[in-house]
């Protein structure tokens, strides 16, 4: 019964506020006792592709900025649960907030500034757009962003990636290593609060692995960004101290 | 970094690819262009000609050829007509003006025109510089002459027989002088030579001594009338009428079939017939750059069409970092029309090239002015734009919603 009105509340509020701040207890009746804003809460989350099917995913919640891993064997949904939380796909049922915004109260123009504003995107591949030299690719991120001109941070992210030297070259001139370093820089241009990174190692020899993590964790910490990062990698697995796993059907 | 620029950045991607597409549509363009340019200029100069003018008389013969001859001065004359037969003519009551023209030298290339005086008030002409004819050796040139020529007040030439400059038969007996030369009047009277009806009888006629030296009486108060002398064998070429009133056009033409050995022929019927003969070939080339500018566009489309499959990557991309499917489109579209204006500027380059070469090439394309702008052209700019646009609505289908995270899913 308390469930059935805490939800009646919570749909009163996303059709009021612009932005939903969720409170946690809220959805968590059971925790009174805090108000903590909640980086990530996930609640009776399911999502469909088509109708024959739709992936349930387990619910969690984290309380701090550390570092975060979705962890899943392929076809078990964890990419599409970062991009629900990237806001590429839509919340179809259930809650899920990210960096503290109900993303099911989001509609498609909401949802393009929060994508803009709050989130950073690292994909499997670099997908960098060819056209683009390197520091035009990093600062398209800030193209649907509110980030001011002035505070856009691209040298200092070339320096702290070492593509200093790389800064007008074109895309075809970079090793695969420096493609992604770019990709990392394009996702933090912006200072958005969450980094979402796909699979960022599951293509990389053990040394390289490493070496990814290691960097994307540090970059992440000193941009204040949290990192939530899929993978079926078992090797990265030590540096998260927030772990999901879902489950495979 | 906004969309405008990300389109150019990827027109300058693929710099071969561009390349053809612009040269293509400027082709099309470029075609279409010139038609209208032509259309404009030179038939724009043809009504110029003729206006001002009713009906031509001249010798019988083929009136268009009469047309071409008296207004436009390009073909040969029909023949001659008594200026007997003339003078009374042009006493007729719906006849409000005359102009009498005698035709058959030139000089280099330009044709030398015996009138009256009257001529200038005719062509809409000023004197720039000198004075009228006033004795039987002095020529005033068009401004198109003195220019081409290089001639000033006081030169002197021989004129040669025919309207060929390769001619050699020259006149070498009667010495012309330059006494006047005519302001820019944008028609044919620009490429004319014109002096006194006598000096055209004299050069042709050596041994008539009953000509004075002055062309006091061909003033145009004096041609029809008394000072012809009763009895005089005289002839000229033609005689440009304007009517009094409408009716002359029912009553005069009637006239001079039932009444003279003469033929008459009206400028803006023969210039309706050289429309005509000429709009189907015109035509006939804007269908050709139509269909021109339809390939260029339909290549601009499929080739976008074919980059979306690694484009799709890109706009995914985008999509991620918060373009909404209308900005995704936008880049599309503004990438069509970077295409379609840079076709549209090449082509408009070529357009005057093309002008500038003929008019310098082509003796009767001369009068072409290289750097006069159109208001097609100002239309065909707007309509380049447009389908320049709609050539990325192809490709564009191919965006769909959803598609971006599954794009991005598999990897």
């Amino acid at each position: 019964m308390g469930l059935i009105l805490a939800n009646l509340i919570c749909f009163a509020c996303h059709f009021k506020s612009i932005i939903n701040i969720v409170c946690a207890s809220n959805f968590f009746p059971c925790d009174s006792d805090s108000i903590v804003f909640l980086v990530i809460s996930i609640h009776n989350l399911a999502f469909s592709y088509n109708e024959k099917s739709s992936i349930v995913f387990p619910d969690w919640k984290v309380d701090d900025r550390n570092p975060a891993l979705i962890m899943g064997e392929s076809g078990s949904g964890k990419t599409t649960l970062l991009q629900l939380m990237g806001g590429l796909l839509p919340v179809q049922k259930g809650s899920l907030v990210v960096d503290q915004i109900e993303l099911a109260s989001l509609r498609s123009r909401k949802l393009k500034a929060y994508r803009a504003d709050h989130v950073g995107f690292v994909f499997q591949g670099a997908h960098l757009i060819q056209a683009l030299n390197v520091a035009q690719n990093i600062r398209l991120s800030t193209m649907f962003s509110q980030i001011p001109n002035g505070m856009i941070p691209i040298t200092e992210l070339l320096e702290k990636l070492n593509l200093s030297d790389q800064r007008n070259k074109s895309i075809n001139a970079l090793s695969t290593g420096q493609q992604q370093r770019v990709a990392i820089a394009r996702a933090l241009v912006h200072k958005p609060a969450v980094i979402l990174a796909d699979e960022p190692t599951s293509s990389l020899d053990d040394r390289h692995c490493e070496q990814v993590i290691d960097l994307l964790l540090e970059t992440c910490a000193s941009y204040s960004a949290q990192l939530i990062v899929t993978t079926h990698d078992r090797r990265i697995k030590s540096h998260f101290s927030h772990q999901l796993t879902i489950p495979t059907k | 970094m906004n969309l405008v620029y990300l389109s150019y950045r990827y027109v300058l991607h693929k710099p071969l690819q561009s390349i053809l597409h612009i040269l293509l549509f400027a082709l099309g363009i470029g075609l279409m262009l010139l038609v209208f340019q032509f259309s404009e200029q030179v038939l724009g100069q043809a009504r110029r000609n003729v206006q001002g003018t009713d009906l031509v008389v001249g010798a019988k013969g083929s009136p268009l050829q009469l047309i071409l001859c008296n207004i436009f001065h390009v073909d040969f004359p029909t023949g001659n007509i008594p200026l007997q037969e003339a003078d009374r003519l042009a006493k007729h009551p719906q006849i409000e003006d005359v102009l009498p023209l005698a035709l058959g030298d030139s000089y280099q290339g330009y044709r030398l025109v015996g009138t009256t005086m009257h001529a200038l008030e005719w062509y809409g002409a000023k004197i720039e510089q000198g004075s009228i004819f006033k004795n039987v050796n002095e020529v005033v040139l068009g401004a198109k002459v003195a220019e081409k020529l290089g001639m000033t007040l006081k030169d002197g030439f021989h004129s040669s027989h025919g309207f060929s400059p390769e001619n050699a038969d020259s006149h070498e007996h009667f010495h012309f002088k330059v006494s006047g030369i005519l302001s820019k009047t944008h028609t044919v009277a620009d490429e004319l030579i014109f002096c006194g009806i006598p000096a055209i009888w004299k050069v042709h006629d050596e041994h008539n001594e009953s000509l004075t030296d002055t062309v006091e009486y061909v003033k145009y108060d004096l041609l029809p009338g008394s000072r012809v002398p009763a009895g005089s064998d005289r002839e000229i070429t033609s005689l440009l009428i304007k009517y009094r009133s409408p009716r002359g056009a029912l009553q005069i033409p009637r006239y001079v079939n039932a009444n003279t050995n003469m033929q008459s022929a009206s400028p803006a019927f023969e210039l309706a017939r050289i429309q005509n003969i000429l709009g189907t070939s015109s035509k006939a080339i804007q269908y050709l750059a139509i269909a021109i500018v339809v390939i260029a566009i339909l290549s601009i489309a499929f080739n976008m069409y074919n980059a979306m499959q690694q484009r799709q990557y890109d706009l995914a991309v985008m999509y991620s970092i918060g373009a909404g499917f209308r900005s995704l489109y936008a880049v599309l579209v503004i990438e069509g029309m970077i295409l379609a204006l840079g076709g549209f500027v090449t082509g408009l380059l070529f357009t005057h090239l093309a002008i500038a070469y003929l008019a310098g090439e082509v003796e009767a394309l001369s009068m072409l002015n290289t750097w006069k702008f159109v208001d097609m052209e100002f239309y065909t700019a707007i309509f380049s734009l447009f389908v320049g646009a709609l050539s990325a609505f192809i490709p564009a289908l191919k965006i769909r919603r959803q598609n971006s995270a599954t794009i991005l899913a598999s990897g």
